[in-house]
């Protein structure tokens, strides 16, 4: 029911009940009707609207126990997204800090390895000279293959 | 009774369907991760000495690691990330 949508749940409420207990009134005051002098014309017009309130009511009523169910699942919904929302929240933050803190155990070993190599550098340099090949051979294998690469003929 | 036929499109449109308007986002993913790994570095062609040689090689074994710090920690996110996102029912 597209206009429900619009109501708080307790206007709906009362609106709904509301609807239901004016159309068994009416009906009842239809059914009397003819021992009330005042409207013993109208018992059966009343009779009718009557009915018609109710029936509009007891469709309501399906309606409202439907529109209820939803909202019910909508809120549900809600709440499930909020929690899971707050949990990927942590989550990140375990993996950032999970990340920051191995890149910076990696810098700080490679800080150690340069400061050995350092120290050691007279050493390695000392009984080996390295061929221009060698170095070639080096930036070749270092150099990222599919850099080069362009892939044609795919398609959506 | 013709007026009440006025109340027909009412009731017709009341049995429209509830559309719940709940909307769920897809995690957002931490900054470091959202850096490319850098290409390897080169070795500057003239040089001769091998302590430049291991030095450029430790420099790129470092930056392997991280890349694999990253790699790992994607593959973390996204199966945490997408068991989280498919709890939701």
């Amino acid at each position: 029911m597209w206009f429900l949508n619009f109501l708080p749940d307790s206007w709906l409420h009362i609106f709904v009940h509301a609807t239901v207990i004016t159309g068994v009134v009416v009906l009842l005051v239809g059914k009397l009707a003819r021992h009330i002098p005042t409207i013993e014309t109208y018992g059966e017009i009343l009779k009718l609207v009557g009915s018609i309130i109710f029936l509009f009511g007891i469709y309501f009523e399906g309606s409202y126990i439907t529109e209820m169910g939803w909202r019910a699942k909508e809120a549900d919904l809600k709440h499930q997204i909020e929690l899971v929302q707050e949990k990927s929240n942590t989550a990140n933050v375990q993996i950032q800090y999970k990340v920051v803190t191995q890149i910076k155990t990696i810098h700080d070993t490679k800080v150690v390895v340069h400061e050995k190599l350092k120290e050691a550098a007279g050493k390695i340099d000392a009984e080996c000279k390295l061929a221009p090949e060698a170095i070639q051979v080096l930036n070749q294998s270092a150099k990222n293959p599919t850099a080069q690469v362009i892939v044609t003929g795919v398609s959506k | 009774m013709k007026r009440l036929l006025v109340l027909l499109p009412i009731l017709l449109l009341a049995g429209c369907l509830h559309d719940p308007v709940v909307t769920q986002v897809f995690p957002s993913v931490p900054d470091d991760l959202k850096v490319a790994c850098p290409d390897l570095i080169q070795i500057d062609p003239n040089t001769t000495k091998l302590s430049t040689v291991i030095g450029v090689v430790t420099d790129n074994y470092s930056q392997y690691h991280e890349c694999r710090v990253k790699v790992d920690a994607w593959i973390e996110w996204y199966t945490n990330q997408s068991t989280l996102y498919n709890s939701v029912k």
